[in-house]
C-alpha cells in the first residue's frame, strides 16, 4: 500500500541575526492511510514545526525549507502554489491544537464558524451547512447540537471546545489529522475521553492521525507506531510496544524513566539532566551525547544514523547498534 | 433583566454619560423633528423683521435677512449630525481597511503606509482639512470628505495595532490550517475583533469632527450660506456681535452643547466597553 504521507530528508532552516539555525535536520516520516502515528519529544525538539511544515505554514521571511520532500498521496507539497495548498488545508489535511480555548474566534457563534469551513471547502449553501454542522457535533457526542450551534465559544468548556474543533477538522473529509498536543490543556479525565473520541471518529472515517505529544502514556493508549524526536532529528521509531518495552535510544529510555508509574512505586522520578541544546551551537556528533550517561568517544565525534534493531524498529545510537 | 430598572441603574452609576446621552438624544430629536418643531422655514426671509432680538414672534431673534434663528439652529442640527457621523464613519471604514491590510501583510507595505500616516498626523488637523477642502472645492460634502481623510490616520494606527495582536492569536492560525484565504481572515477574523475599540474611538471622535466641520464652514470652506450650518451662522453673525449678540451666540451655544454631549457620551461608552477602566 502506498503511504498517505511520506516525508524524506526534510530540513528546515531559520534565518536570524545570530545565524542560521537548522531546526529540522533530515526528517524521515511515513504515515499509512488510517494509521495513528505518535510523534514524541520535549519542547523545542521540532514536533510542531514538522506539522507546520506539512501544512506549508512556516513563518514567511524567517523559516526556509532547505531540502527534502513531503509527498502527500503521492504529490509533492513543497513548492506547491499557495492557492492549491490552501484548498488542501482543512479539506484533506487538517489540524487540532493544544489550546482549544483560543482556537475559536470569540466573536462568532459555533454554528457560524463550523459552517464557514463547510462553505469554503464543500461549497454547501448556508442552511445545509448548518444541518451538516449539527450532524458533526452529534458525531463528536455533543449533546443538544442544535443548541450548541447558537452558543459562543466562551460558553463552552475546554473539552467541549476541543470536540467542536475536532468536528471542524474532520468535517470536510480530512485524510490526515495533525493533532498538536490536543489534550495537554485538558484535565486527565477529559483527556482520556477526547483521545478515545478522536480514535473512534478517525477510525470510522479512515483518517490517519499524526499525534504530537510529549506524553508517552498518551501514545501508548492511542498509537500503533511512535517516532521520537530530539533536537530536530529522529532518534528512534518503531511499533509502540517495541519502543516502550525495549527502548533502543538512551533518550527514549530517559523519557520513560521520567514517567510516573503506579506499579513500581518509585519515590522520585528521574529527570533528564541538562536541557535541549541551542540550535545555533549544536554539540558535535550525536546531539544527545552531552546529556547521555552511556556516551562514548565515538558519540562525540560522529553522528549515528537510524539503524534497524528489530523489524520496523529503528534507532539512531552507536551504543544501541552494539547492543542490538 | 428588566429594561427600565437597568437603565436607571446605569444612569445612577454613570451620571455624566447619562447627561451626554440625553444631550445626544436631544440633538438627534431636534434634527429629526426639525420640520415639526421649527416655527418658520429656515430659509424664509422676513425682510421687515431684520435683526430682531429674541421675543415672542422669534424666540431666538432673526438675522440680517429676517430669517428665524431658532428654525435655523434646529435645522442646523441635521447638518452637524450628518457631518459628525459622516466624517467619523468614512474615517473609521477607511482606517479599518488600510490598518488591517497593512498590519496583516506587514513588511514594506506596512512600513510605507504607517510612515505616510505619521506624516499626516504631523499636520494640525484643521490646517490639513483646510487645504484639502480648498483643493476639492468649498462645499458641505467636500468638507466632510476632507475632514474624514484627515482623521483616517487615527483609525489606521488603532486598527493596525489591534491587527498585529489579533493575527498572532490561535484562532487566526487555526483559520489558516482550515484553508482560509488572507482576505477571508481579515474580513471574518481580524475586523470583527477590532470593532469594539473602533466604536469607542469613533464615538469619542464625533464631537471633534463636528467642531472641525463647523470651523471649516466658519472660514467659508464648508457649507455655504444660506445653508443653516452652525459654523457658517456664527461666521455671518460675528460682524453683528456687539449690537445683535443673539445672531452669533445661539448657533455657537448649539455647537458647544452638541460637542460636550458627544464627548461625555463617548467617554462613557469607553468606560462601559472597557472593563479595566470601570471604577
Amino acid at each position: 500500500m502506498e503511504p498517505l504521507l511520506a516525508i524524506s530528508g526534510l530540513c528546515v532552516d531559520f534565518h536570524g541575526y545570530a545565524g542560521v539555525a537548522r531546526a529540522l535536520d533530515g526528517i524521515d516520516l511515513t504515515i499509512m492511510p488510517g494509521e495513528f502515528l505518535g510523534l514524541v519529544g520535549e519542547s523545542g525538539s521540532g514536533k510542531s514545526l514538522t506539522a507546520t511544515a506539512i501544512l506549508g505554514l512556516l513563518p514567511r521571511g524567517s523559516a526556509r525549507i532547505a531540502g527534502g520532500s513531503i509527498l502527500f498521496e503521492g504529490e509533492e507539497l513543497i513548492g506547491k502554489p499557495e492557492k492549491e495548498y490552501a484548498s488542501l488545508r482543512g479539506s484533506k489535511i487538517s489540524m487540532v491544537f493544544q489550546e482549544p480555548m483560543n482556537a475559536l474566534n470569540p466573536v462568532f457563534k459555533i454554528g457560524r464558524q463550523m459552517s464557514e469551513i463547510l462553505r469554503i471547502h464543500r461549497r454547501l449553501p448556508a442552511g445545509e451547512a448548518r444541518r451538516e454542522a449539527a450532524n458533526w457535533l452529534s458525531r463528536v457526542r455533543i449533546p443538544h447540537p442544535e443548541r450548541v450551534l447558537d452558543l459562543y465559544p466562551f460558553e463552552l468548556s475546554g473539552g467541549m471546545r476541543q470536540r467542536v474543533l475536532l468536528a471542524m477538522a474532520l468535517s470536510c473529509g480530512s485524510r490526515l489529522l495533525l493533532a498538536d498536543e490536543p489534550t495537554t490543556a485538558l484535565d486527565v479525565t477529559i483527556q482520556a475521553q477526547i483521545l478515545r473520541l478522536m480514535q473512534e471518529t478517525a477510525q470510522s472515517l479512515g483518517t490517519a492521525v499524526l499525534l504530537i505529544t510529549h506524553d508517552l502514556g498518551v501514545v501508548a493508549q492511542t498509537c500503533k507506531r511512535v517516532t521520537v524526536m530530539y533536537c530536530g532529528v529522529i532518534v528512534e521509531t518503531g511499533p509502540v510496544h517495541e519502543v516502550l518495552h525495549r527502548p533502543g535510544h538512551p533518550y527514549t529510555q530517559a523519557l520513560l524513566k521520567a514517567l510516573p508509574r503506579l506499579e513500581n512505586r518509585q519515590e522520585h522520578l528521574q529527570p533528564i539532566t541538562g536541557s535541549v541544546p541551542n540550535l545555533l551551537a549544536l554539540p558535535s556528533g550525536c546531539r544527545f551525547h552531552p546529556r547521555c550517561a552511556a556516551a562514548g568517544e565515538r558519540c562525540r565525534r560522529s553522528r549515528p544514523k537510524l539503524v534497524a534493531v528489530a523489524a520496523g524498529h529503528l534507532v539512531a545510537c552507536w551504543e544501541a547498534r552494539i547492543n542490538g | 433583566m428588566k429594561r427600565a430598572p437597568y437603565y436607571l441603574y446605569m444612569m445612577k452609576r454613570y451620571p455624566l454619560t447619562a447627561a451626554g446621552a440625553a444631550i445626544v438624544l436631544l440633538v438627534v430629536l431636534a434634527a429629526v423633528c426639525a420640520p415639526v418643531l421649527a416655527p418658520y422655514d429656515p430659509l424664509a426671509l422676513h425682510l421687515p423683521d431684520r435683526l430682531q432680538p429674541p421675543g415672542p414672534a422669534y424666540p431666538l431673534g432673526t438675522d440680517e435677512m429676517g430669517r428665524d434663528i431658532l428654525s435655523r439652529v434646529l435645522y442646523g442640527a441635521r447638518l452637524s449630525l450628518l457631518a459628525g457621523l459622516g466624517i467619523v464613519g468614512l474615517a473609521a471604514v477607511g482606517g479599518m481597511v488600510i490598518g488591517s491590510v497593512s498590519g496583516f501583510i506587514g513588511g514594506r507595505v506596512e512600513l510605507v503606509t504607517m510612515r505616510l500616516m505619521d506624516i499626516m498626523l504631523a499636520f494640525p488637523s484643521l490646517v490639513l482639512a483646510l487645504a484639502l477642502s480648498a483643493a476639492l472645492g468649498p462645499n458641505f460634502r467636500n468638507s466632510i470628505i476632507a475632514v474624514a481623510v484627515v482623521k483616517i490616520p487615527v483609525y489606521v494606527r488603532l486598527v493596525r495595532g489591534l491587527t498585529l495582536s489579533i493575527k498572532e492569536r490561535q484562532f487566526v492560525k487555526a483559520a489558516r490550517t482550515f484553508g482560509a484565504s488572507r482576505a477571508w481572515i481579515i474580513s471574518r477574523h481580524i475586523l470583527p475583533n477590532c470593532l469594539a475599540p473602533v466604536i469607542v474611538q469613533a464615538t469619542l471622535g464625533i464631537g471633534e469632527a463636528i467642531l472641525i466641520a463647523a470651523a471649516l464652514s466658519f472660514i467659508g470652506l464648508g457649507a455655504q450660506p444660506p445653508a443653516p450650518e452652525w459654523g457658517a451662522m456664527v461666521s455671518m453673525g460675528r460682524t453683528y456681535l456687539l449690537d445683535q449678540w443673539w445672531y452669533a451666540t445661539f448657533p455657537g451655544v448649539a455647537i458647544f452643547i452638541t460637542v460636550i454631549g458627544f464627548n461625555l457620551f463617548g467617554d462613557g461608552v469607553r468606560d462601559i466597553l472597557d472593563p479595566r477602566l470601570r471604577g
